[in-house]
């Protein structure tokens, strides 16, 4: 693609205007909520720790076979043959598949260690994986591209059609010469983050079951509807034959948006077998095909007024997304420099492509602008704080760093902070760091559908899913404020394709979509039920309200049923309305701040992060429990990409060296710091998501009070005790 | 959030099978994103054929390749 210039606009944030609330004001968040907000328990927190929930993993059917997939060793070849007669005879095969055509040059090319080539289904697990291994492929190896500065030479063999390198996203703003004529001083460095997968909880896969040319998929997905689509694309029936089903899921972080090819795979050979056939990945196939957080690179140039002003910013930044996938990320992030420049360049190695990673590119351009703000501040002996704080977009609902930079800094004890380096005597050195984060989120389109029976039963229908994050807990919570009962007095029912459509899960998306439709159903459900309760109660329905399990006259409470007795008027005709999202019941852009406290032992290099605090909005505080849990988990992932998290590739082989859990690294229980979160509730704004936000910002919080604890500034991820000990042997020594 | 993550798939221009995140995530445009960072571009593509980042013909699956002119580009 050619090197495209855009003249940017200057920076600087304005107020967000919010959308105006729906028209009909019975619509709106009550002013006085009796649930939303509160930290109501997890409905499905029972049927999780008792193994009643039931995830994809978890599904057996009548006859079900199991899928395996051989894959590529190589991370560049070309198939010669694929001999499946061995495996075919293989005790308990039921169906052999070639995924791949050695006579078909579009087909016969892996293009990165893991790519799919054949796939067996057989009566057992065990099997499936024996007949797997007597699957012969024949190989023709070809150059591959391992490493970034490899791919980047000149001297780099042409594996991808197109170049190694895709020059893109060149930008500018204001005059870049004057900006550092302004400053008094530059800082020049270059700043890198490494490449992470998802490591899922539970793996990607599918269970299919074929009813004549109808199929139905249980899919560890983020999208029903989305790998609903998919697999009728792929395999080229109607949507309409294709029922997904996701009740439960073990963690997606948005590498779960389609059914992948093991999906259509799955398919395949549930259809030759003609029996349902489970296919799950093995944790090395997680790690090798089903995504990844592309690296991050950039050599930086900035300058800073002698008053703290950021000048100027001149960056020439990089990465790699795998074979022929983009690596973009945000840079300069949220900070204001006026005169600035950036040039980007996507680098193809042959390893599995990047997905969407909670928050794809914040991290990384958080973690280099962040970093390069602590070293500015010091050149201008500024507390981080108050630089920060010189430096930031305008104030608005979604831009409120300022406000949370000092209701943090005065709840984590930021005035013990010292300067950089800790003069205390001994190995183990304590620093102190923050950093910023934002994110779009806000959700739209949901619908749903809300039944209420004679019984008294609430069901809630919609056609979102369940990441793990409580959108089931969501759900109820907003239909229990609508009807004035607990959540546990609903039912909220999820994960199938039957139901009203809902979005897939990602961007932070899924509460803003799915809290207005939920909204907007129960209060046309209440209102069908008011109708009908109306005459026994001798007022009009606009008489009546709901809460604490009643339905009394407003001006009369002592005029009332409860909710058994309303809804046993009913009879045999239940209420079944619907209820579609519209604006103004959610909102976008959320805004937080992190602090991180630790300790570094010098001898060792080993970091130890003690405290994390999050100062978080994210508009409306639907359901508090979930929402710091939310919190916690983006803190915690974000630990492990600063501390621990690396995929490590054979440079001569191009294999990576850790796929499993015994050398890919993540936080023990013993890793994980005490978390404090502060949640901002801003009503007035509507709901919006939450997942991505609090993962930006904590991987540059703990690296600057890494910096800030020994006095060096460690400038690429992750943070380890080698890296440590290599930053501190190559300063001058400090006494 | 898409508007400055991506570029606009069009129909008629890009291949009707081009896939990423947003065409399933229904997400809203914040105008005050321009402020807080330029247009970058992280988004992953996959083909909705191959549900794989490789299209048919076993090359990468991006947008300014996904369109006329790919043997395998459906528009």
């Amino acid at each position: 693609m050619a090197d495209v210039k855009q003249q940017q606009a200057p920076q600087g944030g304005r107020g967000q205007q919010p959308q105006p609330p729906p028209a009909d004001p019975k619509y709106h968040w009550p002013a006085s909520r009796a649930l939303i907000g509160t930290p109501a328990r997890r409905l499905d927190g029972p049927d999780k720790v008792t193994g009643r929930a039931r995830y994809t993993y978890d599904i057996t059917r009548p006859g079900m076979l199991y899928g395996r997939i051989v894959r590529s060793p190589y991370p560049h070849a070309r198939i010669v043959s694929i001999d499946l007669s061995a495996a075919q005879r293989a005790p308990g095969v039921k169906a052999a598949i070639a995924w791949r055509e050695p006579a078909d040059a579009k087909r016969n090319v892996v293009m990165y260690q893991g790519d799919e080539v054949a796939a067996i289904a057989a009566d057992t697990e065990e099997h499936a994986v024996d007949a797997a291994r007597l699957v012969k492929v024949q190989y023709e190896q070809m150059p591959h591209l391992t490493l970034v500065e490899q791919a980047m030479s000149p001297d780099a063999p042409a594996v991808f059609e197109t170049g190694n390198v895709r020059q893109g996203q060149a930008q500018e703003a204001g005059d870049l010469a004057a900006g550092f004529q302004q400053a008094a001083h530059v800082v020049e460095q270059t700043y890198g983050t490494h490449v992470i997968t998802h490591v899922c909880l539970e793996t990607h896969g599918a269970v299919c079951e074929w009813e004549g040319d109808r199929l139905t998929a249980w899919v560890s997905t983020q999208g029903i509807s989305a790998a609903r689509e998919g697999f009728a694309r792929g395999l080229n029936i109607p949507e309409a034959n294709v029922r997904v089903i996701t009740q439960y899921m073990g963690g997606g972080f948005g590498s779960k948006m389609a059914p992948d090819a093991q999906g259509l795979i799955c398919a395949r050979l549930a259809r030759e077998a003609k029996a349902p056939v489970k296919l799950m990945l093995d944790r090395k196939e997680e790690h090798l095909a089903t995504g990844n957080r592309p690296s991050a690179a950039a050599r930086v140039k900035a300058g800073v007024a002698a008053d703290g002003t950021l000048t100027a910013f001149d960056a020439e930044s990089w990465g790699t997304g795998g074979a022929g996938a983009a690596a973009g990320f945000p840079l300069p992030y949220i900070y204001q420099f006026p005169n600035r420049r950036r040039t980007h360049k996507d680098v193809y190695i042959n390893t599995g492509q990047q997905r969407p990673m909670r928050a794809p590119g914040h991290p990384q351009g958080s973690f280099i602008t962040e970093v390069l703000m602590e070293e500015l501040a010091d050149r201008v002996k500024m507390d981080p704080i108050e630089f920060r704080i010189k430096n930031l977009p305008p104030e608005g609902p979604n831009a409120m760093w300022r406000a949370y930079l000092r209701r943090g800094a005065a709840a984590f004890g930021w005035d013990k902070r010292h300067a950089t380096g800790d003069p205390a005597p001994g190995p183990i050195k304590t620093g102190i760091g923050v950093a910023i984060n934002t994110w779009g989120g806000g959700g739209r389109g949901s619908q749903a559908h809300c039944d209420i029976s004679s019984d008294g039963v609430v069901v809630v229908k919609i056609g979102t899913q369940d990441l793990g994050t409580g959108t089931r807990t969501m759900i109820a919570v907003v239909a229990g404020e609508t009807f004035g009962l607990p959540p546990s007095a609903i039912r909220p029912e999820i994960g199938d394709t039957m139901f009203p459509i809902s979005g897939a899960s990602g961007g932070s998306t899924t509460a803003a979509g799915v809290c207005p439709a939920v909204r907007i159903a129960t209060v046309n459900a209440l209102d069908a039920l008011k109708e009908r309760v109306a005459p026994a109660l001798g007022v009009e329905p606009a008489a009546l309200l709901a809460s604490n399990g009643r339905l009394h006259v407003k001006d009369d409470p002592s005029k009332a049923m409860s909710w058994a007795e309303a809804c046993k008027q009913l009879g045999t005709q239940p209420i079944s309305v619907d209820g579609q999202w519209q604006p103004g019941l959610s909102s976008v852009t959320t805004s937080g701040v992190q602090f991180a406290d630790v300790s570094v032992d010098v001898e060792t290099g080993i970091v130890k992060v003690k405290r994390v605090l999050a100062v978080q909005d994210c508009g409306l505080i639907v359901s508090r429990l979930t929402a710091e849990s939310q919190v916690y988990g983006g803190i915690i992932g974000s630990l492990n990409f600063a501390l621990y998290e690396d995929r490590v590739l054979d440079r001569n082989t191009g294999q990576m060296v850790n796929p499993n859990m015994e050398w890919y690294l993540l936080a023990g229980m013993s890793d994980v710091p005490q978390i404090d979160v502060i949640l901002v509730d801003q009503p007035e704004r509507g709901v919006i998501g939450i997942g991505e936000p609090p993962t930006v910002s904590t991987a540059a919080a703990i690296a600057n009070a890494v910096r800030n604890a020994i006095g060096v500034t460690v400038r690429s991820l992750p943070l380890t005790p080698q890296k440590i000990l290599e930053t501190l042997a190559q300063q001058p020594q400090r006494s | 959030m898409e508007a400055l993550t991506s570029p606009k798939i069009t129909v008629g221009h890009h291949c009707l099978r081009l896939r990423t995140k947003s065409m399933y995530v229904a997400a809203v445009v914040d105008p005050d994103e321009a402020t807080f960072y330029d247009r970058y571009e992280a988004s992953a593509y996959w083909c909705g054929h191959t549900q794989a980042g490789f299209g048919p013909d076993g090359h990468p699956v991006r947008p300014d390749v996904c369109c006329g002119g790919r043997d395998c580009c459906r528009l």
